[in-house]
């Protein structure tokens, strides 16, 4: 048997401590973790307001590029809020394809 | 310090290896493993002044420990992702919310990364929950660990064989709870965690920046090998040619590990030191450089193994402790196995550590056999030497590669004679054409040649050694 100096009996066994108080710790916390509280979904709930979002928010989602970005926000500012989702196919490089499927991510409020 | 004092730390890891092992082999319950190692504890601090039962108590107590901590990890709370088995029954597509948590990378030509799941729509509710999720998406998506994801696609269980084609995958990658199938990523966002988000954005673009680099003067074949072994992307390596390494046991040198780890801190270390640095800051610099490349090349089992080893040995060096690598790799492997548990079950982490631990262990032994006459002329010893450490790196791991793979491959012993020191050239060239490539461009072509010369004979070796009968015995189908 291979002998601990009394160093590595004290390292060893605040280890031994500090992983058993940890492990209890994270059970409890799993245990009794606070639940978040459900809620109505609204399909509108995940979707970005088109007229509000910024240039960083607006590349975040899937099938925005920055230069489409950039059309967005440009059309914007020369024609004002947009009023309907319908109006984002004025913008330049939104075809029909790509209207469809922004518009399951963006929202005119 | 005497041979006796090395084993504490190996014993205690071990221990702890095995009481995760145990748990996962009998489903043990959390309570009774959590009170049993409190009275181990408490035993440990009665007989602290006595040799033999503080040893015993101690290593009972660690066995308890890797049960218990496994027990935790695989707890399944009220309101987890698992429970909700509509969810995964329904044929129409849910929408999800989480927090991508690994690095994705691309895969046949789809993306494959694991969120932390917080809330998903039900029946017209938004329902808060928890647990982590496999996602394989139809398309490429900037995303990175830290962000927060807006997921729509169909929700299945690991173990639906019939309808995901990537149980294997997906049992390696440590996604309990399910997998999202033909995922779209609608939205990702970097707001809330944007300290570790901009952190893993940042290290992608040094990734991408350094595989330019290396693409930059060779061939697409000698990149992708190249890039396999100094950046651990194996995204452009073709099939065939990790196949055909597989199948001659010398895929190893694709990944990065040890010898890739104290490379970068040797050259770290011989620049600093030139530039006359203090010790301390030297070994900082050191540990930080050792991390960072830990992070570039993706933090696999192996790489994040080598560099707790390397922060160890230099930390050691520093504190001027002798650095046993026993103790330093029983280290690395508690850390590991602590942070997470289920990287036991890991094929890369077993492989890993069951070599180094081969080398370490297994090698002295097969030295101890020939006999000290056979060494008088330097080359033939450095032969025997090779040869004994690829045979004890072999019989290391032949078992679980036998085990996970089915496959046996007896000529491994002798392929990495050759291939080793090959790779250990090739992967010098593809840190001084990084080197060069970022200091002085025009310098770099002299070593584009040299590597895909390498490569080629890289290639030459393994298609040698491939044909030889019986090179590798396949056991059974996967």
């Amino acid at each position: 048997m291979f002998a601990f100096t009394r160093q590595e009996r004290q390292v060893i066994l605040f280890v031994a401590v500090i992983g058993l108080v940890s492990i209890c710790v994270r059970f409890a916390f799993k245990t009794h973790a606070p639940r978040g509280r459900l809620a109505l979904f609204s399909p509108d709930a995940f979707k970005v307001s088109v007229n509000e979002a910024g240039m960083s928010e607006l590349v975040d989602i899937a099938g925005i590029s920055s230069s489409l970005a950039k059309n967005i926000l440009a059309y914007r500012r020369d024609h004002g809020p947009l009023r309907s989702i319908e109006e984002l196919k004025e913008v330049k490089g939104v075809g029909e394809k790509r209207f469809e499927k922004l518009k399951e991510v963006l929202i005119v409020e | 310090m005497n041979s006796q004092d090395k084993g504490p730390l190996v014993a205690c890891t071990l221990s702890f290896a095995c009481g995760i092992y145990a748990a996962g082999l009998l489903q043990a319950p959390f309570l009774p493993a959590c009170i049993a190692s409190l009275a181990c504890l408490a035993g440990s601090f009665i007989f602290r002044r006595k040799h033999v039962l503080f040893a015993f108590c101690i290593l009972v107590q660690f066995f308890l420990l890797g049960i218990s901590i496994l027990a935790c990890s695989r707890f399944c709370p009220a309101h987890h992702i698992q429970r909700f088995n509509r969810a995964f029954s329904s044929a129409s597509p849910v929408i999800l919310k989480g927090r991508v948590i690994s690095t994705p990378v691309t895969k046949e030509k789809k993306q494959q990364f694991r969120i932390r799941v917080e809330t998903f729509e039900d029946r017209g509710y938004l329902v808060p929950c928890s647990g982590t999720l496999f996602v394989v998406a139809k398309k490429y998506h900037a995303v990175f660990p830290g962000e927060e994801v807006l997921l729509r696609g169909r929700l299945r269980r690991p173990f639906a064989s019939a309808a995901v084609p990537h149980k294997r995958f997906v049992v390696k990658q440590k996604s309990t709870a399910g997998i999202i199938t033909d995922a779209v990523v609608l939205k990702s966002s970097s707001q809330k965690m944007a300290l570790r988000a901009l952190f893993y954005r940042r290290i992608s673009a040094l990734r991408e920046a350094l595989q330019r680099l290396l693409r930059r003067d060779t061939s697409a074949v000698c990149a992708g090998v190249l890039s396999a072994m100094v950046l651990g992307d194996r995204g452009g390596l073709p099939a065939t040619i990790s196949n055909m390494m597989i199948r001659t046991g010398t895929v190893h040198i694709l990944v990065v590990s040890g010898f890739n780890v104290g490379l970068v801190c040797f050259i770290c270390m011989l620049v600093l030191k030139i530039l006359r640095v203090p010790r301390l800051l030297r070994t900082l610099g050191c540990c930080c450089l050792a991390v960072v490349y830990c992070f570039v090349t993706g933090s696999s089992g192996p790489v994040v193994r080598a560099t707790l080893m390397a922060v160890v040995f230099l930390c050691g060096r520093l504190f001027k402790r002798d650095a046993d690598i026993g103790s330093s790799c029983a280290l690395a492997a508690l850390i590991m196995l602590a942070a997470d548990p289920e990287e036991l079950f890991d094929v890369g982490f077993q492989l890993s550590f069951s070599s180094v631990f081969a080398i370490i262990w297994l090698y002295p032994c097969l030295k101890a056999f020939i006999p000290p006459g056979i060494y008088k002329p330097p080359f033939l010893k450095m032969v025997l030497e090779l040869l004994l450490v690829s045979l004890a790196a072999w019989l290391g791991t032949a078992g679980l590669i036998a085990w996970h793979f089915g496959l046996l491959t007896p000529v491994a012993v002798a392929a990495n004679l050759f291939v080793v020191p090959l790779a250990s050239l090739l992967t010098l060239c593809g840190f001084s054409m990084l080197i060069t490539e970022a200091l002085l461009p025009q310098a770099a072509w002299i070593f584009a040649p040299a590597s895909e010369f390498l490569v080629h004979l890289l290639l030459m070796a393994n298609n040698f050694f491939l044909r030889i009968p019986g090179a590798c015995i396949r056991l059974w189908q996967d």
